[in-house]
Order: structure tokens, then C-alpha cells, then sequence
């Protein structure tokens, strides 16, 4: 899974931190942004190959959020992936409503995330 | 990942910003309890929650994250009830947030130190089932569609605007040295000065965005029981966003249309005499003013009896007439084309081609197509390098002309039902525009008048933004690749007098 470029949106830098660090672990390339403000900095010189993203931010809430991560990233290709800890049925009601195409419960932690991610890369069931 | 290892300081960064949530909780908690009028506090407290719980989760603090669950569904239930709760949901509330302090400070998996969690969270169980026994104040459950009082567009994109407004200084620059006759050579030399700078501003390396194509068109290719490897000689090429996006989007199409179409079996190559491993290409070249992107295959090519059929087949062609093989290819980027009768998973939807050469003409590029049997088929995509140097939106206007306006104006879309009353300047100036939505620029500082009359006359507002002022002529014509745009200046609409 070498080069795939994940993008990390969440407004805590503690799970982007601890994403980051086991995404890394797993060879991909990790960027990150915790507002608004660093996604668009983020996205006007990097093309990611999947965003994952938490469902609310400060700024804005998941559908908006969604909305804009698509326009910005302006491929149909690149999914986009809803990461909360909302309850599995919230966050798949939530995750159709966003357009996003798959969600990741932190329910569970994030020590499932990469070989989740490298399934979703790989166009794998979410 | 287990907790411990994790590094010491991503540890010692989650409990400050945690023990600082929890001091945020309570204090806003104080405030709900006390204010219930102050609902948006509970937005912030459930925020607040919700982050240290995904946080505790993260870090491997599960007792927190156990603790926080609970805490939610407290607060939730206090929220149901317009906070006018009692005292023993308000006990177990501040309880909750002070054990939650001190798990923070012990080590994560480590003894609970004195805390009888269970004992405490069978506690939180009571007393939720005692709030549902309560009847509700208010038949309002938690309203997803309520309003947060945080004003969004305020702190976000201070970057991209100012980029914007530079692209906007470009375009109003422009337009004084067309108004002023082209005389000025300075004048120009500073607009292609800032309009090169702005691009530059905007760039994105063309390769870092064709890359992931390497990987996985191979990939694509196996599933269809067929061997490639992708090349790309892309040199260190940036463009704009939106030229990337068009070109990544064609290659894509192309690529997959040549592991589809092009590229045959193995045993086909072998029997072709060619390796069994075909090689595609994406070649990159600069050219003057414009980038050309070759997508290049050394299948079979394009099967023109195949396409002829088609062509007849959908009333394309006329059986008895000579048809070039210039014209028999061109079929190729009709809408709804396709050979295939099987819509594959790779391509073969008959949109590609057609939605591919729109997208590129939007951004003044185009896409060609040369095929020799038995060889293979080169797409070449042109795109104008700096084609954004003018930062404008097209609309379809009326009698086939296309308007162009500075992307920084305001603009204000009207239903096609609504009266036309407001349109009238514009329409003075032969720029009323046809189409699903109707137009209508409004002058720099008159955003709050227009956007009043366009409420007034049930119009629709898609976008809004301030626009630049010049004196002189209204409309500027931009020729760009074979149709003209018409550039469209505010400063000739006079909206205020004429409408009110």
C-alpha cells in the first residue's frame, strides 16, 4: 500500500495523532487537518487516494463537511470514508445521508483502522 | 496499536487537553443547570463529550471512554427535559466528570485506584431509567436540524479567499487594459505578472495526482484476465487545480477504455506476435502556451467495422455515404457511443469519452484520437496552461452567447417562474439569460439591496460575492478557443433607482 495518500479529518489532534501513527506503521501517507482551514491548505497541494473524516467539526456539521471534502477533492473516485464514534445504525443513516461511501466506527478503536482502510483502498466491503 | 505503545507525549498531550474538556464540561454544565434558555451550551457540552470519548478510545483509556458514554447519555436525557432535571442526575453528572479527571491522571490500562466504576455507572443506569419515567416538559427529543450558533464561513478559508480576491484584482486588471483601448503594455505585463503568480499560488504537481493510476491499472487490468504496465513521463508539470482534475479525469477514461477496448488477452498478443505484457503510457509535453497529455497503447486499436455498425446501428451514420476515418472516430466521442452490448465494470458505459471532452472544453482544452490497427491508440488531451489567469464562471446565456463573470461577483440565480421585474437592467443590456436559472449580477455594495429584491421575487440565491468596481463598459468579449464568452461587468447595472 505504499504512496496511497490517506487525509485525516478530525478535530481532535489526539485521534489524528494516534491515526496517523498506525497508518504510517501500515505504509501509507498520512496527512491530517483538524479545521477547515488546514483541509483547504492541505487539499490545494495534495491529492489524497481516500479522506476519512469525522462527522463534526466545530465549523461544520457532517453533511457539510461531506459536501465540502467532495467538492475539494473534486473526484467521484475518492471515497470518502465517515469515522465517529456514533452508534453503527446512527452512523450508517448518517454516512447515506452525507454521500459518503463507507463509515468506520471508533467504537472499536483505532487499531482496526489500517487493515480497514486498506480494504476500503482496495475497493474491498466496507 | 496497544496503549503503551503509543509515544509518552501523544499520552501526555491526550490528558491536558482532556483535563481541560473536563473543567470546560463542568462549567458549562453549571450553566445549562442554572440558564436552561442557554440550549446551544448543551451542543457544546455533548461535543465536548463525544471528542474525549473518541479520544479516550484512541489512546486506549477504556474506562473513560466507558465513564464518557454514560456521561452522553446523561446529558442527552437532561437535554429531553429542557434541564429542569434533579439534583441526583445533577449529582451523578458531576461525579462522572470528577472520576473521569482522575482515570485521566492514572495510567491507561492501570488499576482503577479506589473507584468502584461499576458500582457508579449502575448508579447512572438508575437514574437514566428515572428520567424516562419522567414526563417530558416539551415533546422535543434531540433536534438534529437545530442551528449551532457558530457562524461557519467566518474563520475557515482565509487563504483560499485572499486567493481569490487576487485571481478577482487579475480580472478587474484585465478588463481596464481592454478598456483602456489594449494601449497600456505595462498595464498588461503587471496583469501577466499577478495572473502568473496566482497560478503558481494554485498549482498542483500533475504527477502527484496521475500516480495512483501506476498501481492501479494493473490492478484493473488482472480482473479483466489481462497484463499491463503503466508509464508516465510527466516531468515536473503543475497546473491548476481544476486543469489536474480534467486531465486526471480524461486519462482515467482513456487509460480504461485501453485496458477495456484496446488491450488484448495474453494469448491474443502472443498470437499478434507482441509481448503478452502491453505497456501504456502517459506522456506529458509542454507546448507553448498549452500542455499536451498523450495517453498512449500498443493493443489492437480501435475496430473500425465494430464502430461502423454502431454508428448505423444508433442512426449515427448513413449506410450509403462515405464516411472518413477521421469522421468514423469521432463517433467515439458521441454521447451514449459505445461498441460494447455488455456494460463492463471498467468501462463501456458510453459516457466516458463524450462527458470527458465536455469537461475538458469547459476549461477551453480538447481530447483527440488517433488509432492504428493491430498497433494500438494514442488519446491526446490539450489543455491552455494558465487558463485560469481569469477567474470567471460561464453560464449559458441566451441566443447561443455564453456569459463569462468574474468569479468574484455577486451573483444571484432567479427561478424561471419568479418575476422578471429585478432582471430588467440586465436584460437592458440583451444579458437576460435563458436556461434552468436566470441571472442576476448585483453591484459591488448593493448585495443587501439585491439579495431584499430577490426575496421579494422568490428567487433562489446560489451564490454570493462581492465584486469589484470599474467605471467604463459593461461587457467585454473574450474569445476563448473557438466560441466567444461574453465578459460581463457589474458596473453598468444601475440595480438600486431603477427597481424600488
Amino acid at each position: 500500500m505504499d504512496g496511497k495518500n490517506v487525509l485525516l479529518v478530525d478535530d481532535s489532534d489526539i485521534v489524528l495523532g494516534v491515526g496517523k501513527l498506525l497508518l504510517e506503521a501500515a505504509g501509507f501517507a498520512v496527512r491530517t487537518a483538524q479545521d477547515l482551514r488546514q483541509l483547504d491548505a492541505v487539499l490545494t497541494s495534495w491529492s489524497p487516494d481516500l479522506v476519512l473524516t469525522d462527522v463534526n467539526m466545530p465549523e461544520l456539521n457532517g453533511q457539510e463537511l461531506c459536501r465540502r471534502i467532495k467538492a475539494q477533492v473534486a473526484r467521484e473516485d475518492v471515497p470518502l470514508v465517515l469515522m465517529s464514534s456514533l452508534g453503527d445504525t446512527e452512523l450508517a443513516l448518517l454516512a447515506k445521508r452525507c454521500g459518503a461511501d463507507a463509515w468506520l466506527s471508533k467504537d472499536q478503536g483505532l487499531e482496526r483502522l489500517p487493515e480497514r482502510v486498506l480494504a476500503l483502498c482496495e475497493g474491498g466491503p466496507s | 496499536m496497544q496503549p503503551n505503545a503509543l509515544p509518552p507525549e501523544l499520552i501526555s498531550r491526550f490528558r491536558a487537553v482532556s483535563l481541560e474538556r473536563i473543567e470546560r464540561i463542568e462549567a458549562a454544565w453549571a450553566t445549562a443547570i442554572q440558564e436552561p434558555d442557554k440550549r446551544h451550551v448543551s451542543q457544546e457540552i455533548l461535543r465536548d463529550l463525544h471528542t474525549l470519548k473518541g479520544d479516550a478510545k484512541a489512546v486506549g483509556f477504556a474506562e473513560v471512554n466507558r465513564l464518557t458514554h454514560r456521561l452522553e447519555d446523561l446529558v442527552v436525557a437532561a437535554q429531553e427535559h429542557g434541564f429542569h432535571v434533579p439534583d441526583d442526575l445533577d449529582l451523578v453528572v458531576t461525579m462522572g466528570l470528577r472520576f473521569a479527571a482522575v482515570l485521566m491522571r492514572k495510567k491507561a490500562g492501570g488499576a482503577l485506584g479506589g473507584i468502584d466504576l461499576d458500582g457508579f455507572i449502575r448508579q447512572v443506569d438508575e437514574v437514566l431509567a428515572e428520567m424516562q419515567r419522567m414526563p417530558r416538559p416539551r415533546a422535543r427529543t434531540i433536534d438534529e436540524d437545530v442551528p449551532l450558533p457558530l457562524d461557519p464561513g467566518v474563520t475557515d478559508q482565509l487563504a483560499v479567499e485572499t486567493l481569490h480576491k487576487l485571481a478577482a484584482v487579475a480580472t478587474s486588471m484585465w478588463l481596464e487594459w481592454r478598456a483602456g483601448g489594449r494601449r497600456s503594455s505595462r498595464l498588461r505585463r503587471a496583469f501577466d505578472e499577478l495572473s502568473a503568480q496566482v497560478t503558481r499560488l494554485r498549482a498542483v504537481p500533475l504527477g502527484a495526482r496521475l500516480r495512483r493510476h501506476v498501481h492501479g491499472l494493473p490492478e484493473l487490468a488482472r480482473e479483466l484476465g489481462k497484463h499491463v504496465a503503466l508509464e508516465l513521463e510527466l516531468g515536473d508539470v503543475q497546473v491548476a487545480p481544476a486543469v489536474a482534475d480534467a486531465i486526471d479525469t480524461a486519462v482515467m477514461h482513456a487509460l480504461r477504455n485501453a485496458v477495456d477496448h484496446g488491450v488484448e488477452r495474453p494469448e491474443l498478443r502472443r498470437l499478434a506476435g507482441k509481448p503478452a505484457m502491453a505497456r501504456l503510457s502517459v506522456i506529458c509535453q509542454p507546448l507553448g502556451d498549452e500542455l499536451l497529455v498523450h495517453i498512449e497503447d500498443d493493443g489492437q486499436g480501435v475496430d473500425r467495422e465494430r464502430v461502423r455498425c454502431r454508428g448505423l446501428e444508433l442512426g449515427l451514420l448513413d449506410g450509403a455515404a462515405e464516411c472518413s476515418d477521421e469522421q468514423l472516430l469521432s463517433l467515439l466521442f458521441m454521447p451514449g457511443f459505445s461498441t460494447r452490448r455488455v456494460v463492463s465494470e471498467v468501462s463501456g458505459r458510453g459516457m466516458g469519452l463524450d462527458a470527458v471532452r465536455t469537461g475538458l472544453s469547459r476549461l477551453g482544452g480538447r481530447i483527440s484520437l488517433a488509432s492504428t490497427p493491430g498497433h494500438g491508440t494514442t488519446v491526446t488531451i490539450v489543455v491552455p496552461r494558465q487558463w485560469n489567469a481569469l477567474d470567471v464562471r460561464r453560464l449559458d446565456g441566451t441566443g447561443g452567447v455564453v456569459l463569462a463573470l468574474p468569479a468574484c461577483w455577486d451573483v444571484v440565480e432567479q427561478d424561471r417562474a419568479a418575476p422578471t421585474r429585478v432582471l430588467d437592467p440586465l436584460e437592458r443590456l440583451g444579458l437576460g439569460t435563458g436556461g434552468p436559472g436566470t441571472l442576476l449580477v448585483v453591484r459591488s455594495g448593493a448585495l443587501e439591496l439585491g439579495l431584499r429584491l430577490a426575496a421579494q421575487a422568490g428567487m433562489l440565491v446560489r451564490a454570493a460575492r462581492v465584486c469589484p468596481t470599474a467605471d467604463d463598459h459593461p461587457c467585454e468579449v473574450l474569445r476563448a478557443e473557438g466560441e466567444e464568452l461574453l465578459l460581463v461587468r457589474p458596473d453598468g447595472l444601475e440595480l438600486g433607482g431603477e427597481v424600488t
